[in-house]
């Protein structure tokens, strides 16, 4: 079940009224979900980053699983955080973020959720930066193997973002891969694939981008398949 | 509300949320908002929104699932309107 799964929020895109109304977080959080907020300290994630949060993750679920199914429809509501653990001594990093990349989190100050969709339960690892939430999942809460980067872009124009984020996410995969020639495709469900040499790489990875954030994450192992299977 | 005048309406709501303008003035009923017109999945919880208050519906979890192409939100828009009757 190896797949992957991130995503990211620029919250300076968000509207704060908004999402703090009824109406509108409604529709991605369940109630379980806002008794869950009761139980968090509150200074620490406020109601907007709250809603937020939960909607990368369960962005970031949706595309795992999506990719292994491709018939599963995102309902915010219907992927449920069910626990969310806080970053001992967490404070946000307000400026200073321009890229950050690993393998893993390590050390670094993260919150970590773990989401259920339809029997299926996922972990994820939560960045929430004073202008951004970035989400990854796994099957596992073993993250090492996953790649991951996040970076701020000049130009918040779908083509430069798309463009910005693949470029970004090459430099990674040749990096981890020892490989060039590798480039991006989308296979017939409209979900990213990498080919290296017109041969398909059985290396998972997800996109994402908002405002003036991009991000991807991606799963090792990098090993060369015999034949493509990508709408060129 | 004839189909066009939902439609029309339509295309006031979804305008805020893309910024490919010229596909939006030519869209079909096959454009789909998230491939074709571009727009952010963060932003598609406003739009259910925008036209919850801009058709005065309410528009369920299951009927939002659906709300994929300019057609399929059409056909929901124009279900929860006779639903109000």
């Amino acid at each position: 079940m190896i797949s992957a799964g991130n995503d990211i929020v620029s919250l300076t895109a968000t509207n704060v009224t908004r999402t703090k109304s009824p109406e509108f977080y409604s529709k991605i959080i369940s109630p379980a979900e806002k008794a869950l907020f009761d139980t968090l300290d509150q200074e620490v994630l406020p109601f907007h980053r709250f809603v937020w949060l939960l909607w990368s993750v369960k962005e970031s679920a949706f595309k795992y699983l999506h990719r292994l199914d491709p018939n599963i429809v995102f309902t915010p509501v219907k992927f449920e955080v069910n626990s969310i653990a806080v970053p001992p001594f967490y404070s946000y990093t307000e400026s200073g973020t321009e890229e950050i990349t690993g393998a893993g989190f390590g050390d670094l100050p993260v919150f970590n959720a773990t989401v259920v969709f339809a029997g299926k339960k996922l972990f994820s690892r939560i960045i929430i930066h004073y202008e951004f939430v970035s989400s990854v999942v796994n099957h596992t809460e073993d993250f090492n193997e996953i790649y991951w980067g996040i970076k701020r872009i000049g130009n918040t124009s779908y083509k430069y973002q798309s463009a910005a984020v693949r470029d970004f996410a090459l430099v990674k995969l040749r990096e981890v891969s020892g490989r060039d020639n590798i480039s991006f495709h989308k296979n017939e469900n409209d979900v990213p694939i990498l080919l290296c040499h017109d041969k398909l790489m059985e290396t998972p990875i997800s996109l994402s981008h908002h405002g003036q954030w991009i991000a991807f994450s991606f799963q090792n192992p990098v090993i060369a398949k015999s034949s493509p299977s990508a709408s060129l | 509300m004839t189909r066009q005048e939902i439609l029309d309406e339509l295309k006031k709501v979804i305008s805020p949320y893309t910024t490919n303008k010229e596909l939006l003035a030519g869209i079909t009923e096959e454009t789909d908002l998230i491939k074709d017109l571009k727009i952010n999945s963060a932003n598609l919880v406003d739009i259910i929104i925008d036209a919850e208050a801009k058709y005065n519906i309410e528009i369920d979890y299951d009927s939002a699932d659906k709300m994929i192409n300019v057609g399929t939100c059409m056909d929901v828009i124009s279900e929860k309107i006779n639903e109000r009757g």
